[in-house]
């Protein structure tokens, strides 16, 4: 009786250690996701910031067209990743409409400044992308957790749910989609 | 700098004609080597039977074959420096000449090697505690500043053999070029991508995982920065990465940091090493030095493309670079670029207290105070017991001796403190040393008292 006590005693620590350590790792994982996500508030940040200077310069150069460029989204506090990726989307393809009218304007094009700014433009780019990958890297991982088994039972305990990505841009999915 | 002995350019006629004198000379000398060695194992062999058989071995035979035994090791030294000699003219007017067709060069210098610092800085390989090399070039290519040599780094192994004689063996870690090429973008932390060995490497764990499942498989990755790490390894040049692994033909390992971009292959290769056929035929020899250029090249040619790390440049840009024609700029880490910008304390400074930890330290001091305690104090004013493994020797009425003891097994767990003096088995036995020297003492005073 007294070893079959202590075995069960033995099994019961030890489900209890692995559970202890399964919610560290889910913790852990929540603490990265969030991390990951104000690296993507910084990298959107920077790149709202760079393409309001762009376009006031293009503003300077181009007056009479401004109209055509369109509004700038403006970010706020407490976006959900959905609104994070349209946002990103639009700033796309503002981006996109600033050089078409920097190749109708010669002068534009040529200004240290446009140059400078798209160079900042590609940059701040760059960190999304870098953002959006680490991100999407620790929520594919957290995810992947919550779905095994027997991971899957802490996960619910502590009333996890699956996160959501930060999804690519239109333009990288048409990179990959089959022109038949 | 090497650049002052070269020698005018010699035709290809001349050059060949040097190195048939040099290689032949280089030959009789390997020769007498061989021979000497013969004579020498063929007399030591019949003085060896004659004694067996209970004969007497003249003076004269024995002399001659410690004779023979000098001049074997003479013979050898001077192959070896005829070897230097060739090798030094190969580099001189060969070598340099086929990397000035390619490279603006500032430096080359067949028997340097990257600073020890710089390598540690890269931090790419494991724990080493010897390095050596050969062949630094140090210049510029396609217009940014460019580094590399071959290198050879070795680990020191101390063994007790069983007539408790500590043994020491050097095991070679890595061998083969490191390219350090300067690039643009300054990460906030390094990034280190290392190729993991067949069997081995599944123990080596990343610090993160891509979304290449591939690239995580056969690559360990390194980086306190997430963001800088998927910042260098875009999708693209994760792929560059895996197909640059085949043509480098070893374990690639890359490091991102500061201003530089660092490639080190694990080949066991050694550049521009002139092999005795290949010194026959200059052309060969030429022919098999431009390939290793080219190796060296396509792996920067490869590097390059990575638009993030390098802008491109153009124009007088991507010119020999004007600010920079004594190969002056300096590979610096983003821990030394700090450090210079908050204008801490030198770089030196700082990698003595990295590698001696700060508890390491006060356990060094007292563990030196105590043993000059030991020397000075324990002889003349405390009284021990006369057996120092008795319980008596514990109620010895001074908390001194109790504070020796406790310094003595301190010393012990120094290791364990992490005090690190040029490497884990040297910091134990130095540890161990240290105690057994105190005891000794200790048991002689012990000893000294009872005389007096």
């Amino acid at each position: 009786m007294g070893i079959v006590l202590i075995i069960f005693a033995a099994l019961a620590l030890l489900c209890a250690v692995w559970a202890i350590r399964t919610g560290n790792r889910f913790r852990r994982l929540a603490v990265k996701i969030s991390e990951s996500e104000s690296g993507i508030d910084v990298a959107l940040t920077r790149r709202h910031d760079t393409l309001v200077k762009l376009l006031d310069v293009c503003r300077q150069y181009a007056g009479h067209e401004s109209d055509t460029f369109g509004r700038l989204v403006e970010l706020r506090q407490g976006m959900t990743m959905a609104q994070r990726g349209e946002a990103a989307r639009e700033m796309n393809r503002l981006t996109e409409r600033l050089n078409v009218t920097a190749e109708a304007y010669p002068e534009l094009k040529s200004a240290e400044v446009f140059r400078r700014l798209q160079d900042g433009i590609r940059d701040a780019e760059a960190h999304m992308q870098a953002a959006r990958r680490l991100y999407n890297a620790n929520v594919s991982a957290m995810n992947q957790l919550l779905v095994t088994f027997p991971p899957s039972l802490v996960g619910s305990a502590l009333k996890l749910r699956p996160f959501e990505f930060f999804e690519a841009d239109e333009d990288s999915r048409a990179d990959v989609s089959m022109q038949l | 700098m090497n650049e002052t002995i070269r020698e005018a350019s010699k035709s290809d006629a001349q050059l060949q004609a040097d190195l048939n004198i040099l290689r032949g000379s280089a030959n009789r000398r390997l020769a007498g080597t061989a021979i000497t060695l013969t004579l020498c194992c063929t007399l030591g062999v019949w003085a060896s039977s004659t004694q067996n058989r209970g004969g007497d071995v003249p003076p004269v035979i024995i002399g001659a074959i410690l004779l023979l035994f000098a001049g074997v090791i003479a013979m050898f030294v001077l192959y070896a420096r005829k070897s230097r000699e060739i090798k030094a003219y190969v580099g001189q007017n060969v070598t340099r000449g086929l990397l000035d067709e390619v490279f603006e060069i500032a430096e080359y210098d067949h028997t340097g090697c990257i600073s020890e610092d710089l390598l540690r800085s890269a931090a790419l390989t494991p724990a080493w505690d010897r390095c050596s090399g050969s062949d630094l070039v140090r210049g510029s290519y396609k217009g940014r500043s460019i580094l590399f040599s071959d290198v050879k780094l070795e680990e020191i192994e101390q063994q007790k053999n069983p007539d408790g004689e500590t043994e020491t063996e050097w095991h070679t870690i890595f061998q083969g070029p490191w390219i350090f090429i300067e690039n643009d973008r300054k990460l906030p932390a390094p990034v280190r991508v290392r190729e993991k060995p067949p069997i081995l490497g599944r123990h080596m764990k990343s610090d993160l995982e891509t979304e290449n499942a591939a690239f995580n498989e056969r690559f360990q990755i390194l980086a306190q920065d997430g963001h800088a790490a998927f910042l260098v390894l875009t999708p693209r040049f994760m792929e560059f990465i895996s197909s640059a692994n085949a043509m480098a033909g070893g374990l690639i390992s890359l490091c991102f940091d500061g201003n530089y971009t660092c490639v080190a292959i694990y080949n066991d290769s050694d550049l521009f090493e002139p092999s005795g056929k290949k010194l026959k035929d200059l052309e060969a020899l030429k022919a098999e030095q431009r390939g290793e250029i080219r190796y060296i090249t396509g792996i920067l040619d490869e590097l390059l493309q990575n638009a993030d790390l390098f802008a491109e440049r153009t124009g007088d840009e991507a010119a020999p670079a004007e600010s920079d024609p004594q190969g002056a700029f300096a590979f610096e880490s983003s821990a030394e670029a700090a450090q210079r910008e908050s204008g801490a304390p030198t770089a030196k400074k700082a990698g003595l207290l990295r590698r001696l930890n700060p508890v390491g330290l006060v356990v060094l001091a007292a563990y030196l105070a105590s043993a000059v305690f030991a020397l000075i104090a324990l002889p003349y004013g405390i009284t021990l017991s006369t057996d120092i493994w008795s319980p008596d020797a514990l109620t010895v009425p001074t908390p001194i001796y109790l504070a020796v003891l406790t310094v003595f097994v301190l010393g012990f767990l120094q290791p364990l403190l992490k005090f690190k003096m040029g490497g884990r088995n040297r910091s134990l036995l130095v540890s161990i040393a240290g105690t057994a020297l105190l005891l000794l003492f200790h048991i002689l005073f012990v000893a000294a008292n009872l005389a007096g």
